[in-house]
């Protein structure tokens, strides 16, 4: 078995920091390119590693196909065609469902033809104070080089590990194949770390394919592709319907919003527990599960329910062993962080809808992947999207579904209302106007190079 | 049972009216169920149909043609297709075909006969998702599902027993909905992989008794004898293929995103791939033979809506043209371009790499079978550098999934069945 080489892949691959709560991500712009590869070479020293597990802060960075330009480097092999084609070509729009109000033309930042980020630091800290002076030092180094922090994404967690609709977010990751010494974990949730790293074999015992220097420089190795998107949550929105649908009892409601998302507020999977949360950590934190001999038909979580769509296990085609190598071929891994006020404080969702409050706040969803094509934009468009989700017929995600198209003969029409259903006993029960709980507000693929890349990029 | 068919047509293009063709097809397509040259949605018994142009091989010396491929899954029987097709859309045949080499408008008498001449052997591998469901009957099928939900939505039935919920949505369609249950679901008879195996069964006792049991085993012997000879060459030729090589061109990037540029715009989506054959007899018997093999499956075995184990494929084809040079292959199947190669790597690698390692630059492979498709980068790339842009494209039943077909197939024949508790509590599981 191969080892990773922890002391050359950046931490944020590694770990997910959950010990540093308080978070910015800086969209940098270099107006001098000559003045990059100082920059770089001065921040290459304070990068974090895998090989440290940070108590103070964490450093990472990471560039956009716009900022790849500014360093002038030849290539024997590119970079793939997702990446250079970037989120926001017709395409990908269309594969990502990104029309009306998730229109890339609406974005707060990465719009098309925006070239306004050559790279994202990520700065991560304990707390509020040692996040400032992290800033405060970067702020230097950046305007000393010219370079332009022209925005900034901050982002406090959560209680509990929550999401803004109140629910345990995170949960189930991938195991990496050469990190299961570490953590044990069923099998069918282990997955080649060529996956998630340029270096390794993949699923299929292969090396990804990596981007090459003209002079035969691996500038993959130990990197990978990040994917980001930042989500806005309609907390109000989310909650008003799942009431109205309830008849506006409190504890039907929740069950409701649990069956769309899978899991209990507390984490618990329906699966293993169809009408009651638990908030103890062996129920709370399981992933041990499948669907195929539990709840085949969706009795208990059902078919479309979020975390069923975007991690299938030994659900799919009837045949629980290929359905679960077929999904270890699309698995991410996740280090979304939330951003804005709760409504509620305890983000618990009893709280969140009686609160008043209504405020800007959603996910700044990060995941790690090396062939984007057959990860993120299949889980997105494969399954999130994709109304034909194993049987069903016309069932988006509920959650981040978009079941967008684009405009006909210059005619762009609004977006669909979901359906959801609701597997039962004796029959089905189906909502048919779900609404968009969920807004794309901006997003870029990222590259996030290994150590000793970053260094040749700098020159050092 | 009805019968599904396909059709493929290979017309000589007039190389000075290639452009002109292109054009006219640009513009069916624009608008390919009602454009006024040849609005695909009037003939009821299409299931998918395209028109595609195939640039002219060259090859020592000698130039193939510029063709146009017209190809139908129809229901039915081909006259009555050709008789469909130019009663509704005539004109527009005529002015399409008159692009071509050798056809004279002259009303449905010279399109048929023209259609004849250049129409294809029957494809050397023929695939049917949905076998015995004709497109009115799948178009049927999906009103009464239909129908059926939004009686379900608008009056809930949770606290009613199976039967009694199957009773009143049965009633509910004889009410309201009595033309859609004026027609009995089809029968569908599949064959049985029993019946190729009894049949070479047959014919070896056969040689036996009437030759002499000696003569069967001087037969049984020189094909295994001949079959060592085929494998050693095989591994051979393995050894020395070459295979493919990833490159990131930015040719290669703009041919990828003119085939992307008409993908993922309904639930299905379609692929027309075009490869040279490995010159040389062997890979072309060989090639015959391993399409002849799916073919057989196609027809025993996978002929419940998994082709290997792939749930999403309506309809797909292989068709050798080019006197044996290229071997041309049509798909009409759900979900995106990923999602499809995938499955073709993860469900169904030992075949498609069966069919594929017999032409250019294939991934290499061992013992035919081996390899080849399961290097999932190399196989996806191949499979773009020879993907070709389809002109016109029409799907019939463009909001459907096999698996969606089907159900509703199954939702159909329970209407019509009476049923125990137990089969009526599974059948409600279908909605």
């Amino acid at each position: 078995m191969e080892t990773l080489d922890y002391s050359d892949i950046q931490g944020l691959l590694i770990r997910g920091y959950k010990t540093l709560p308080t978070s910015a991500f800086l969209l940098c712009h270099a107006h001098d390119r000559n003045l990059l590869r100082p920059f770089l070479k001065d921040l290459t020293p304070t990068v974090t590693s895998g090989s440290v597990n940070p108590q103070t802060h964490a450093v990472n960075i990471a560039f956009t196909k716009e900022g790849i330009k500014q360093l002038d480097l030849s290539f024997k092999n590119d970079f793939s065609l997702e990446f250079n084609d970037g989120m926001t070509s017709p395409f990908r729009q269309r594969i990502l469902g990104d029309y009306n109000d998730n229109a890339p033309n609406t974005w707060e930042w990465g719009k098309p033809g925006e070239n306004d980020t050559h790279f994202m630091l990520m700065i991560y800290a304990v707390n509020r104070e040692q996040l400032d002076e992290r800033l405060n030092q970067l702020q230097v180094q950046l305007k000393n080089h010219q370079i332009n922090a022209w925005h900034t994404l901050p982002s406090q967690k959560l209680p509990h590990d929550k999401e803004h609709f109140g629910f345990h977010d995170g949960i189930s990751q991938p195991t990496l194949r050469e990190m299961q010494h570490k953590r044990k974990d069923n099998v069918n949730n282990v997955v080649a770390s060529g996956e998630f790293i340029f270096g390794y074999k993949n699923e299929y015992e292969k090396l990804p394919l990596s981007p090459v220097l003209a002079d035969n420089f691996d500038l993959g190795k130990n990197g990978s592709y990040m994917v980001f998107r930042q989500i806005k949550q309609d907390v109000k929105g989310f909650w008003n319907y799942m009431m109205e649908k309830s008849e506006n009892k409190i504890p039907e409601a929740i069950q409701l919003a649990a069956a769309m998302v899978g899991r209990h507020p507390s984490g618990t999977p329906l699966t293993l527990s169809p009408t009651e949360d638990h908030k103890e950590k062996k129920l709370s934190e399981a992933n041990d599960f499948g669907y195929y001999h539990a709840d085949k038909l969706g009795l208990k979580c059902p078919v479309g329910a979020h975390i069923r769509k975007a991690n299938p296990r030994d659900g799919m085609n009837d045949d629980p062993e290929e359905s679960v190598s077929v999904s270890k071929k699309h698995r991410i891994l996740r280090r979304g962080r939330p951003y804005g006020e709760p409504l509620a404080p305890s983000a618990e969702p009893e709280d969140l809808i009686q609160s008043s409050k209504n405020s800007d706040v959603g996910l700044y969803f990060i995941c790690f992947n090396t062939n984007i094509g057959r990860q993120f934009e299949f889980i997105q468009q494969q399954w999130m999207n994709n109304k034909k989700f194993d049987h069903l017929y016309n069932d988006p995600d509920p959650i981040i579904g978009i079941d967008g198209k684009p405009p006909v003969n210059g005619i762009q029409k609004p977006d669909q209302l979901g359906e959801f259903t609701v597997q039962a006993c004796p029959v089905r029960r189906k909502l048919t106007d779900v609404p968009q709980f969920t807004y794309v507000k901006g997003g870029a693929y990222f590259f996030m190079p290994g150590i000793n890349a970053l260094k040749k990029i700098a020159g050092l | 049972m009805i019968q599904q068919s396909p059709l493929t047509v290979l017309s000589e293009v007039i190389p000075e009216r290639v452009a002109s063709l292109r054009q006219l097809l640009l513009q069916i397509d624009q608008d390919v169920e009602s454009n006024a040259t040849i609005p695909f949605s009037l003939f009821p018994s299409v299931h998918f149909a395209r028109f595609v142009i195939i640039e002219p091989m060259i090859e020592q010396g000698k130039t193939h043609p510029t063709w146009l491929a017209f190809s139908a899954n129809f229901d039915g029987d081909l006259p009555s297709l050709l008789a469909e097709l130019y009663d509704k859309a005539g004109s527009g045949f005529d002015l399409v075909y008159g692009h071509c080499l050798g056809y004279k408008p002259g009303g449905i008498g010279a399109f048929s006969e023209y259609i004849l001449r250049k129409k294809m052997p029957y494809p050397n591998a023929f695939y049917v998702g949905h076998r015995g469901l004709s497109v009115a009957t799948i178009l049927l099928q999906n009103k009464i599902r239909t129908a059926i939900e939004n009686f379900l939505n608008a009056i809930p039935q949770q606290d009613n027993s199976p039967e009694q919920i199957k009773q009143n949505i049965v009633n509910h369609l004889n009410t309201n909905y009595s033309s859609l249950m004026k027609e009995a679901p089809p029968e569908i008879k599949l064959k049985s992989i029993w019946e190729p195996i009894l049949i070479a069964a047959a014919v070896l006792i056969f040689i036996g008794l009437i030759f002499g049991w000696h003569v069967l085993g001087w037969i049984l012997l020189t094909l295994i004898v001949l079959l060592g000879i085929g494998y050693a060459v095989l591994r051979m030729k393995e050894e020395t293929d070459p295979q493919i090589e990833i490159k990131s061109e930015v040719t290669l990037t703009s041919q990828i995103t003119s085939l992307t540029n008409r993908e993922d715009f309904t639930v299905q989506n379609q692929l027309t791939h075009l490869v040279a054959i490995k010159p040389g007899l062997f890979r072309l018997g060989l090639l015959k033979l391993v399409l002849w093999g799916i073919n057989l499956l196609a027809m025993v075995l996978y002929n419940k809506g998994k082709l290997g184990n792939i749930p999403t494929i309506h309809f797909a084809r292989w068709v050798i043209i080019d006197e044996g040079k290229r071997l041309l292959f049509f798909s009409n199947f759900d979900g995106s371009w990923e999602s499809y190669l995938g499955d073709f790597v993860d469900k169904a690698a030992v075949g498609l790499t069966g069919v594929w390692s017999n032409t250019d630059l294939f991934p290499k492979t061992k013992n035919l079978i081996q390899n080849g498709a399961t290097d999932e980068q190399r196989f996806k790339y191949w499979t773009r550098v020879h993907q070709i842009p389809t002109q016109v494209w029409y799907t019939a039943y463009k909001s459907l999934s096999v698996v969606n077909v089907l159900n509703n197939n199954l939702i159909h024949q329970g209407l019509f069945k009476t049923m125990t508790p137990e089969e009526c509590q599974e059948w409600l599981s279908k909605l």
